[in-house]
């Protein structure tokens, strides 16, 4: 069957008549000139960013492109050469001691048996997985662009490799659907780019949603012909729909938890806070990395500040939730840097089964030149153009320990948010703040100004949410398949809770923004030659471009003030305010 | 379940030592029973620890604690402690404010306790009655049950002794904690009531032994502190200056059942490794996910140190030899089992540096640091850090120093490390206990066990009862996977609202204990399983070899848990629970000491 016809196939099973695009996010390609080059090693977090969120193009380095056309055929050659392949000679699952078919897949039977596969994994694509659909198309290219990099090492065919990167490219995004993942092993959500690549199902071009075909079409490409992907396993066996995710994820909860650092600067400005807890002697009483970097950070955020003054007024220590802030933020930190680099192995390697490996020998090692595994042993042939290698079964889809990481970043997301929405609500008692606003105040200014709600529900509004959010899922082994398929790791889930959770953070430092700006401005109101820190100084005055200082009750928007904030803070990343991190919190990058 | 209360102590008996200890204070009653206490095993008694307060271990504080090894602090350390406590009493001479000294503590931060020279007349006999008071009230704060390990409060009181050193006690405070660890007199501790920042209940029980309030156990027999130091020949202590603070601003209860639960946790870790290599032979499994080459897929360090680990253990087993029997892959959890013990292990070691830092480091507030200069650091010289500066005189023998509010009690990332641990566990547990039953299906063994051990007809509840297999470890998994929801993170605003934070460090260092416990009972299932596999293939073809680590541990046991139940009169328990025993008992690295050093983790990097 031709290409065409497979388009028409799609037309033909309903597809045709796009359904509404409502509710769907496409991305805004404003960094659509940039071309990222995949090695398999070496892709970083901003880059699938680019790649996701920002429309940036890829393509492979020559070595990245020849390593998986030389694995492709290692996977050939290796059947024809009679080695057992989960997967492939071999069936999937409690299916895996079933042959199903013996010899050289390119001849003509083997071949044409092969194409039939392909033809039913198209036309099956669509119809995997569960609703609802994926929604923002940064999550789908996030998707793509990781399964980009590791299928460099998996036995991808030429044809396959491209069209993925093609559609990236020219923005072609096929429909996914949310669930039906166990968290290793995405198959469903790969299913369904594999069917949109073989022309079947919906996709977005350019964020218009059409058939597949029509899609491809006006993208100038050409639907995959089954007999030029004859192993569409290599796409579909990946963590890809979790781990782009975790890049997003990874990449939000860092401008999340530097705007936490520059608010809480800002904090201790607004409390007229006493700063021993930050200072050296205490850090250097506790010699926690990650604690000491963060004291060290905000203590430089406000160096200059007022608090280093001497104020009689000022009471000897703050709260505990002021004081322990940076402890809290610090643990964040370091559980935000673990998930970092395990996320950054993740992306650059291999989580696919059967792990195919072009080149290796058996005397690399010697559990290689037993008898066992030299039965894996591909010596090579025409199909490898004489290369030979192993392809081995294993446990790559099970994507620890970063399952785990990406609770712990919830554990510690929490334990810090506890901190914040304590010490916004400190700000309405005169036994730490000294002083009430009024002390200091007229009525008009009071009226004209956005107060914090340290005494309404929204703070402890988001932080119940985030509450639900950061509780672990349960660890299950629901046994199906026969028995074969009994562990889930359920990382989609762990993730998009996770970034839920960053989220609401993100809402909650918004509510410590207003109280801290508010008493900011009080103090300055308290003492108008105080001066604040650089950083705490600029983002004050930045806040007060969005939220003036005094504007009549009747002139502001009549939208929630946490959304104006929440639309603040993304517009402007805390590292506009101050100083970048530590090299030693940001040198996974 | 049996939960952490259950566990700790019997609450009939919690409620009459907490009448108890009320009552001692003023009169005497008579000690009440010990029923149920675990007192400690001396096996170390002759050795002695030197602390340093910055390089104890955990198998120091397991020496202490759980075998009675003596302590004694090194002369630096006692130098350190001698010189902040000079300065301490030079800070109050020379009008600096010090936080829960010459300031109260709480929301009384800034309510003024004395001031001038603490050693004036009125002054020291102030400071000598209210310390005095506060040492002897501490034997009605806490709550029950009672610590009912003794080898926890000898933890808790070594990590203090140790952490103490960067503080300021009073030299008959420091001393006399050393000589309750060394004679054994060990204070009888409520084991709730801490907010798990600042076990300020537990430490306060600590503190009155020391003035002879309260009870205790001395060498493991339950009497009067004020008994046992008679018969100890101590006396009590008159504590002085902020001992209350010196003692009792410290997270070294939560942190010492950290500590062992950190040994325990390696010993059972070592042990998942080499029973599952047992697995693996007991399933005559392919080992193609633990080989070089699929290692080299996913370069992630722990994960492809343990494959290496297991890999060394199988060395020379008939699972690399060929077989056409052989599937050419194992069920989910035997495959990714290396995996999920591997990110344990990750997880594991991040505890243990957080803990290891953690009892080598301050978490006491203030903090009290002899000999910084205003110009160490830019921040020290601004006229707010000037206040807190003492410029050295009379008492500090002229040394000079900082005395520092701090928020140092907040005892993170251990307390987030306590919970990534056992969420580690829980999902390497899911995989132990699934491995277990995939033995009961052919599907997976090709093999019928009953024929190839030549048993006669009818023994199938035999075969059953042979393996560890059944409801059992299901039960015991599902137990681990109600522990894995992390404590919800609180902030209760206490105190004036000033204390608003919580650590929940106690509840979150027993669970870890609770967890790894319950840990050793499904691995004591998962041995028996495969100690029976394995002799299962044995009797399938006799020249099979197993490799050496897991044949010298199959043979071990086997000594001890024969292959099928007998019915010889011997005392009946069950299996498992003798295997637990033996694992318990025996340490794993008995039988594998080999392997690549594990990698240093994250925090060391």
């Amino acid at each position: 069957m031709s290409g065409a016809a497979w388009v028409l196939l799609g037309l033909a099973l309903g597809t045709s008549v796009a359904q509404a695009q409502a509710g769907y996010h496409p991305i805004a390609p404003t960094r659509a000139s940039e071309v990222i080059v995949l090695t398999g090693h070496d892709l970083n977090v901003d880059q699938v960013i680019a790649i996701a969120r920002d429309g940036a193009q890829v393509r492979f380095s020559p070595d990245a492109k020849q390593r998986q056309a030389d694995a492709y055929g290692l996977l050939l050659e290796g059947s024809a050469e009679g080695i057992p392949i989960y997967g492939f000679n071999r069936g999937a699952g409690a299916a895996r001691e079933v042959a199903l078919f013996t010899g050289d897949p390119l001849a003509p039977t083997n071949k044409a048996l092969l194409s039939k596969r392909v033809e039913k994994a198209i036309l099956n694509g669509p119809r995997q997985g569960i609703g609802p659909e994926v929604a923002d198309e940064e999550i789908v290219r996030s998707l793509m662009a990781v399964r980009a990099n590791t299928l460099t090492y998996e036995a991808a065919s030429p044809a396959l490799s491209d069209l993925l990167t093609e559609m990236l490219n020219r923005r072609v995004t096929p429909v996914v659907q949310s669930r039906g993942s166990l968290g290793e092993a995405d198959l469903a959500a790969l299913a369904n780019v594999f069917g949109v690549m073989g022309g079947a199902g919906d996709a977005y071009y350019r964020g218009r949603r059409m058939s597949a075909g029509a899609a491809l079409a006006a993208a100038g490409l050409k639907p995959l012909q089954p007999a030029d992907v004859l192993y569409p396993s290599a796409l579909i066996s990946t963590n890809a729909l979790s781990m782009g995710q975790a890049a997003l994820l990874v990449h939000d909860a860092k401008l999340t938890l530097d705007w936490a650092d520059l608010i809480l600067a800002m904090d201790l400005e607004a409390m007229n806070s006493s700063v021993t807890p930050l200072s050296t002697p205490v850090q250097a009483a506790r010699p926690f990395k990650y604690s000491n970097l963060e004291a060290a950070r905000v203590l430089e955020m406000i160096r200059g500040s007022y608090l280093f003054e001497d104020d009689p007024k000022r009471i000897i220590q703050d709260s505990e939730s002021q004081r322990a802030s940076f402890s809290r933020q610090g643990a964040a930190w370091k559980a935000w840097s673990t998930l970092r680099d395990s996320l950054l192995t993740q992306i650059n390697s291999s989580d696919h089964n059967p792990a195919v490996k072009v080149g290796a020998a058996p005397a690399d090692s010697w559990e290689l030149d037993t008898p066992q595994i030299a039965k894996y042993f591909v010596k090579g042939g025409p199909e490898s153009h004489g290369q030979h290698g192993f392809i081995l079964s294993n446990a790559n889809w099970d994507p620890y320990p970063l399952a785990n990481e990406v609770e712990a970043l919830g554990t510690a997301l929490a334990n810090m948010d506890v901190a914040v929405v304590q010490r916004i609500y400190r700000f309405g008692s005169t036994f730490f703040t000294s002083i009430a606003p009024k002390d200091v105040l007229g009525q008009d200014e009071l009226d004209a100004s956005v107060q914090s709600d340290v005494d309404g529900y929204n703070p402890t509004a988001i932080w119940l949410d985030i509450q639900n959010l950061t509780r672990t899922l349960t660890p299950e082994g629901v046994a199906f398949s026969n028995g074969v398929e009994e562990l889930q790791a359920q990382t989609v889930a762990k993730v998009t809770r996770a970034r839920q959770a960053v989220e609401d953070t993100r809402l909650l430092l918004g509510e410590d923004l207003l109280t801290a700006t508010f008493w900011m401005d009080v103090r300055r109101a308290q003492s108008p030659r105080r001066g604040f820190g650089r950083a705490p100084t600029a983002a004050w005055t930045a806040f007060r471009q969005t939220i003036p200082w005094q504007q009549k009750p009747q002139e502001r928007p009549h939208r929630p003030v946490g959304d104006i904030i929440h639309d603040f803070m993304a517009a402007h990343p805390a590292a506009e305010f101050h100083a970048p991190l530590a090299q030693e919190i940001d040198g996974g990058k | 379940m049996m939960t952490h209360a259950m566990r700790v102590r019997g609450w009939r008996g919690a409620a009459m030592a907490g009448w108890c200890s009320a009552a001692c204070l003023i009169g005497s009653m008579p000690a009440s029973a010990a029923a149920g206490y675990q007192p400690i095993d001396v096996t170390k008694g002759d050795s002695v620890i030197t602390l340093t307060g910055h390089d104890m271990t955990i198998e120091q504080v397991v020496e202490v604690a759980r075998h009675g090894a003596k302590v004694q602090l090194s002369p630096e350390a006692k130098q350190r402690q001698a010189d902040n406590y000079g300065l301490l009493l030079e800070a109050a001479a020379e009008g600096v404010s010090v936080y829960w000294f010459n300031r109260g503590s709480g929301d009384q931060r800034e309510t003024v306790m004395f001031s001038g020279d603490p050693l004036t007349p009125k002054n020291k006999a102030y400071l000598e009655k209210s310390q005095l008071m506060e040492f002897q009230l501490g034997a009605i704060f806490g709550f029950g049950p009672e610590v009912g390990d003794e080898e926890i409060v000898r933890a808790m009181m070594v990590i203090r002794a140790n952490a103490m050193t960067s503080n300021a006690p009073s030299p008959q405070l420091s001393q006399m904690l050393i000589d309750l660890l060394n004679h054994r007199i060990t204070p009888v501790v409520q084991s709730r009531g801490t907010l798990g920042e600042g076990d300020l209940a537990q430490l306060s029980n600590v503190g009155a032994a020391m003035v002879g309030t309260g009870e205790v156990y001395y060498q493991g027999v339950r009497m009067t502190a004020a008994d046992a130091l008679a018969k100890a020949g101590l006396k009590p202590i008159q504590p002085f200056a902020a001992d209350t603070n010196a003692l009792t601003s410290s997270d070294a209860y939560s942190t010492g059942i950290a500590a062992l639960a950190v040994n325990d946790a390696r010993q059972a870790l070592e042990w998942a490794d080499l029973i599952y290599a047992m697995d693996l032979n007991g399933m005559n499994s392919s080992i193609t996910p633990i080989s070089t080459l699929v290692q080299r897929e996913r370069p992630f360090k722990w994960l492809n140190w343990e494959a290496a680990r297991v890999r060394d253990m199988l060395k020379g087993s008939y699972l690399f030899s060929d077989d056409p029997q052989r599937i050419i892959q194992d069920p989910e959890s035997l495959r990714a089992s290396s995996i999920r013990q591997a990110s344990a292990w990750a997880d594991w070691a991040g505890l243990r540096d957080a803990v290891v830092l953690q009892m080598n480091s301050s978490d006491h507030n203030p903090a009290v640091r002899t000999d910084m200069s205003p110009g160490d650091s830019w921040d020290l010289s601004t006229p707010q850090m000037m206040k807190y500066y003492v410029k050295g005189g009379k008492n500090s023998h002229g040394k000079h120093g900082y005395i520092v509010s701090n928020a140092n009690w907040d005892p993170y990332p251990m307390a987030n490390k306590l919970e990534d641990f056992v969420i580690a566990l829980a999902n390497m547990d899911i995989a132990v206990s699934l491995r277990i039953d995939r033995f009961s299906n052919p599907f997976f063994t090709s093999a019928d066990p009953a024929k190839a051990l030549n048993l006669p007809a009818g023994s199938e509840f035999a075969v059953y009862l042979a393996g560890g297999g059944g409801y059992t470890p299901v039960d015991l998994q599902q137990e681990i996977q109600s522990l894995t929801n992390p404590v919800a993170p609180s902030g209760a605003a206490i105190i004036g609202t000033v204390e608003d934070l919580q650590a929940q460090t106690r509840i979150k260092a027993y669970r870890v204990r609770e967890a790894v416990n319950t840990t050793y009972d499904l691995l004591g299932h998962d041995l028996l399983n495969a100690a029976f596999w394995m002799d299962v293939r044995k009797a399938q073809d006799a020249s099979r070899n197993f490799g050496s680590a897991p044949t010298t541990a199959w043979t071990a046991f086997r000594k001890i848990v024969p292959l099928l139940p007998v019915m010889d009169g011997s005392p009946m328990q069950p299996r498992p629970m003798t295997a637990v025993a033996f694992l318990k008992a025996t340490p794993a690295a008995n039988f594998y000491g080999g392997g690549e050093t594990p990698p240093a983790s994250s925090e060391k990097q």
